[in-house]
């Protein structure tokens, strides 16, 4: 794999989702509704709001958006062109994973500073996102291997997006919530930075606990990717042309 | 070498389900040459190149490329490939379409320069090619295969659905490449096209490759070997020999025309698969 290839191919990824209209509104989704929280929610506590927004970015960011920019390039057949040019299958998907963990930063770093959070716990909330979005980038490769175009790639997406977003924050108000988001991965925004408000706790049972939970379902969504792989390819691959 | 075989395929052949594609095709290419690939539409053309370019996986027959398989990485830098999808970048601009694939195949950014020149697009650079007129698109695809300065080309019906002088340019372009030392495989349906690029060609009907040799011998090899001669009081179809000339010459004293009654590769075609 040669890192300059990637490097050219996330340079141009960057552009698309800035030109793209429709991966441009999912990625400008979670920062918007941050900013209108905040000047809405005044009462709410600000860690309430990041939470919400945080939750929503982690969930579409990798699910929806990596496999939306993969089936950009399938509708458009630059993605055919690209292999032509001697692109490989690796390269392609890394530098697409790379753009979106860029994106999930960049933008929780957006809503970060919108709700005006403590800034003792940036450093730990930009880690806690990266943990998360990697632990969610294989289940959006599963949905580019299945979906044909971006308008499947949409659909299959929206089931995981709900799940992963709304059982964590709901978890704050409903115990079975709260019992069933513990097995997901996006529970770790809440169990480190909201549970413990006021002061963001990395090292609790139930914060290591939940990590140990972004882990599992990394390797499990890539086991479930790699099969789908060797049996479908992503387009980039003559055993998809046959 | 001017006759080192660049492209050598022996008995290749591809299924789909129950339709033979192709059934045991045998071509060789020549390095330096326009090698024409013709046939209608669902003769197996594009089927072909992909099987060429590593696309696709073939059933049976072998396939080898400056000596190595088509998905060998090796020859990559060494081929490029135009075909029906443009797969360009709509949203950005000419200029920043070839500057990835330049980036791609680590050729220096002063070539796209060069190629835009080549091309006459260079006053477009800056232009988004949503904003390109369909012709400006295929230069700029044009632009983009040849930006690494492949030694092969593949052109996969390169003025299907241009205006003619777009597609005059088109060809003007493939002469020069030509010229400059590119081999260029070439598919299309256009009879005449290929009798004007092409230095050799292969008919394929229906999966098969029916003939294949130079425009001129195919021409030839079919020709009825007759004369046409046009006087004032029409026209009179002798045979081709010098005896059956002379005489005529005698003959008539109003000749306005002599030529020669060879068929057009197309005429060469439809007798080749009628019937």
């Amino acid at each position: 794999m040669k890192i300059k290839k990637v490097y050219t191919l996330m340079k141009k990824d960057i552009i698309t989702c800035f030109t793209d209209k429709n991966i441009l509104i999912m990625i400008a989704m979670p920062v918007l509704f941050c900013i209108f929280y905040t000047m809405i929610m005044t009462v709410t506590g600000s860690g309430y709001i990041l939470m919400l927004c945080s939750l929503f970015n982690l969930s579409i960011t990798p699910v929806c958006i990596l496999p939306a920019l993969i089936a950009d390039e399938k509708d458009k057949g630059t993605l055919i062109t690209l292999y032509r040019a001697g692109v490989r299958n690796r390269e392609f998907i890394c530098a697409k994973m790379g753009t979106v963990i860029i994106i999930t930063l960049v933008m929780a770093g957006g809503m970060f500073w919108t709700t005006r959070a403590d800034t003792q716990s940036f450093f730990l909330y930009l880690i806690l996102n990266l943990i998360v979005s990697a632990a969610l980038l294989p289940a959006g490769a599963i949905v580019a291997v299945l979906a044909k175009d971006q308008i499947s790639a949409n659909v299959y997406s929206t089931l995981p997006v709900l799940i992963f977003m709304t059982c964590p924050a709901l978890s704050v108000e409903a115990d079975v919530c709260k019992q069933f988001s513990k097995i997901l991965p996006t529970n770790v925004i809440v169990e480190i930075l909201f549970r413990n408000e006021k002061e963001a706790v990395l090292f609790t049972r139930d914060g290591l606990i939940s990590i140990l939970v972004c882990f599992l379902w990394f390797v499990l969504e890539a086991l479930i990717f790699l099969y789908l792989y060797k049996r479908k390819g992503i387009g980039l691959d003559h055993r998809a042309q046959s | 070498m001017q006759n080192e075989k660049i492209i050598k395929v022996s008995q290749l052949t591809k299924t789909f389900g129950n339709v033979k594609a192709l059934e045991k095709c045998d071509m060789e290419v020549s390095q330096g040459e326009i090698f024409g690939y013709l046939g209608p539409s669902g003769a197996g053309k594009t089927t072909t190149i992909k099987l060429l370019t590593g696309q696709m996986y073939s059933d049976a027959g072998e396939i080898l490329i400056f000596g190595e398989n088509p998905f060998s990485p090796k020859i990559k830098p060494q081929i490029g490939i135009m075909s029906d999808t443009s797969g360009l970048y709509e949203k950005m601009t000419v200029y920043e379409n070839l500057a990835i694939f330049a980036d791609i195949y680590h050729v220096d950014h002063k070539r796209i320069d060069e190629v835009l020149e080549a091309v006459e697009l260079e006053k477009s650079r800056k232009k988004k090619v949503e904003k390109l007129s369909r012709g400006m698109k295929q230069r700029l695809v044009f632009a983009r295969t040849i930006i690494h300065k492949p030694d092969l080309l593949f052109l996969d019906e390169p003025t299907a659905n241009l205006d003619p002088a777009t597609a005059e340019e088109v060809r003007g372009l493939i002469k020069k490449l030509n010229q400059d030392g590119t081999t260029i495989f070439l598919t299309t349906h256009n009879m005449e096209e290929a009798d004007e690029l092409c230095d050799r060609i292969a008919l394929l009907n229906k999966g098969s490759i029916i003939e294949c040799g130079s425009p001129k011998d195919l021409k030839l090899k079919y020709s009825e070997h007759r004369v046409v001669l046009t006087t004032e009081q029409g026209n009179t179809e002798i045979p081709l020999n010098n005896d059956s000339i002379i005489q005529a010459l005698k003959e008539n004293q109003d000749i306005l025309m002599i030529h020669s009654k060879e068929p057009s590769l197309k005429d060469v075609f439809l007798s080749l698969t009628a019937g």
